[in-house]
């Protein structure tokens, strides 16, 4: 009798945490993520599926994937100008992510999850 | 070759490394190029070497060169006014100039006007980069120390966006340009292929209609997209700039001037390129076709002698590679054209045929260091049906004895970059053969090595 109570909270736990997961990527709006992309250049040197001077963005996801810390990385990564490195080996400032209105964190974030859910 | 290089030759150098070393510190302090100051990067982020385009040059200049860097969109508007100036300064040594001219029908100095004389060969304004959000331009407008005149050289205006297309990014646009493959975004179309800069020299192999034939004297608008960093399309039309809404694209040009006897275009010429691109760590590998159709004036001035038609199929590839202190490229090209002479032409009695073809095939390899030292050689080749009407003009320099355009030689050229905005060039030009023969090439005397040529470059933009 136990175990069957057991057994029903884990599929609500389960269920939840589809939900939150589901709800999660449900808020990602795709369209103004590509938006601010393009806008901020960014697919000059990145692609979703290939390598160019900078990493796709699939590789990106898999790399930060089950990483707690991921969002917040990646928003350090793309608004503070930190160095990033190239194919040919040099180093140079990433461009940071420009919004309007500026520096909005909500459309930051949306980039981000785009980027994570590749 | 260091006799053609001669002293003057040497103080030309070692006065333009001075000059160059004094421009060094100018340079680092402000003098930088409009689209370096308005993304904020340095040349070598888009060029290897300019003009040579990286990756990143090639999405700048898709993109209408409207890239911005935050710094430059906070500064006042006359402080964003993409605007740049060029100087080059050149000499140029033929190795003989009298060879062929005991008989009074060979070369004199006269045809040599600015033989082993230090010449500003180029004083350019550029206007380089942004108009709007989505529109850009390049712009060149020089004195052409050359041919001394003021003159619209290249002109590029653009429209661009980006948008997703069958699940795949595809940035697309507009272009309006001045000259057929000036919107190509690789090294190895005509426009923008080595060796990247003329000469004073006037003996050069003869051209198709696409091998910069129409530059600045046509204008084309097109449209243009790459699709997923692997396919990139361009379809335009030219029509003559000699009339027309668009004929500011021409500026400076003398319609009437002998030199552009068949190289006016009349009506439509249809132009179309297509490219595939592979990328793989520090290798970019393209392989494409480009071509165009058209019809040029024989003698705009006489219009009677009608309009010949030209068909121009052509192939090329690029591959560079980019990877720490090396940058390596290798371009080749390949030009068939097949050319139809009008029946007033014929008539006239100034073709031996009703039609001819001229191949043309150039193919270089480059190497630099740091990008800073380095160079590259060319091997170049033209062959072509005879045609003895056409060609055996008697003319000192051009004529051919034979009635052939077959022509073959090399150039190898040395460069140092002393600051990433100036160049130094030195470069040979060995002729194997010219016009069909590699002695006594015109009948009187005149052979292909009498053609080979040392030309001193000295290049700084600011």
């Amino acid at each position: 009798m136990k175990f069957h109570r057991y057994k029903q909270l884990m599929g609500i736990g389960v269920g939840v945490a589809g939900l939150l997961i589901a709800t999660e990527t449900f808020s990602i709006d795709e369209a103004a993520a590509k938006a601010l992309a393009r806008q901020n250049n960014c697919l000059k040197c990145h692609s979703v599926s290939k390598e160019g001077d900078g990493p796709a963005y699939k590789k990106v996801a898999e790399k930060y994937k089950d990483k707690a810390d991921a969002e917040t990385r990646l928003i350090e990564h793309i608004t503070s100008g930190e160095k990033a490195k190239f194919p040919d080996g040099h180093e140079e400032e990433h461009k940071i992510v420009k919004t309007s209105p500026r520096k909005d964190m909500e459309q930051i974030k949306n980039l981000v999850q785009w980027i994570l859910a590749q | 070759m260091l006799n053609v290089l001669g002293r003057r030759g040497l103080h030309l150098i070692v006065g333009l490394v001075g000059t160059l070393g004094g421009l060094m510190i100018a340079a680092d302090a402000f003098a930088v190029p409009s689209m370096a100051r308005q993304t904020g990067y340095e040349c070598a982020k888009c060029h290897a070497g300019f003009p040579v385009l990286t990756n990143f040059g090639r999405k700048y200049k898709l993109g209408a060169y409207t890239m911005t860097s935050e710094k430059w969109d906070g500064l006042a508007l006359p402080e964003r006014l993409p605007v740049s100036v060029a100087l080059q300064v050149s000499r140029t040594s033929t190795s003989d100039v009298t060879a062929g001219g005991t008989n009074g029908n060979g070369a004199t100095p006269t045809d040599f006007p600015h033989d082993r004389k230090v010449i500003a060969q180029t004083v350019a304004l550029y206007y380089g980069g942004k108009i709007t959000d989505k529109t850009g331009a390049l712009i060149q407008y020089n004195y052409d120390g050359i041919e001394q005149k003021w003159g619209m050289e290249m002109f590029d205006a653009r429209y661009a966006d980006e948008m997703t297309l069958a699940g795949k990014e595809l940035e697309y646009g507009i272009t309006l340009n001045n000259n057929p493959t000036v919107s190509d975004i690789y090294n190895s179309t005509p426009a923008w292929g080595f060796p990247h800069t003329g000469t004073a020299a006037k003996q050069m192999p003869i051209a198709s209609l696409i091998d910069m034939t129409l530059a600045s004297k046509v204008a084309g608008v097109g449209v243009y997209g790459m699709w997923d960093d692997l396919i990139y399309l361009e379809l335009a039309n030219y029509r003559s700039a000699r009339t027309g809404a668009f004929r500011f694209v021409a500026w400076g040009q003398r319609w009437n001037d002998p030199e552009l006897v068949g190289s006016v275009l009349e009506d439509n010429a249809p132009y179309w390129r297509l490219a595939l691109q592979q990328r793989w760590g520090p290798h970019t590998l393209e392989v494409g076709t480009y071509g165009m159709t058209g019809k040029l004036w024989q003698d705009v001035s006489d219009e009677t002698l009608g309009t010949n038609r030209y068909r121009d199929t052509a192939f090329d590839t690029h591959y560079n590679y980019l990877e720490g202190n090396h940058s390596a490229s290798v371009s080749a090209t390949y030009i068939h054209e097949k050319k139809d002479w009008s029946g007033a032409v014929q008539a006239a009695g100034l073709t031996t045929n009703a039609s001819d073809t001229l191949n043309t095939l150039r193919a270089d390899f480059h190497y630099y260091f740091q990008r800073k030292w380095g160079g590259g050689i060319e091997y170049f080749k033209t062959t072509g049906s005879s045609n003895d009407l056409a060609y055996n003009t008697g003319d000192a320099l051009m004529g051919s004895i034979n009635g052939s355009p077959a022509t073959k030689g090399w150039i190898t050229e040395l460069n140092y970059f002393p600051v990433q905005n100036a160049k130094l060039g030195l470069r040979y030009t060995k002729f194997q053969q010219f016009n069909g023969a590699s002695t006594d090439y015109n009948g009187a005397g005149r052979n292909a090595s009498d053609n080979n040529t040392v030309y001193l470059l000295g290049w700084i933009l600011f």
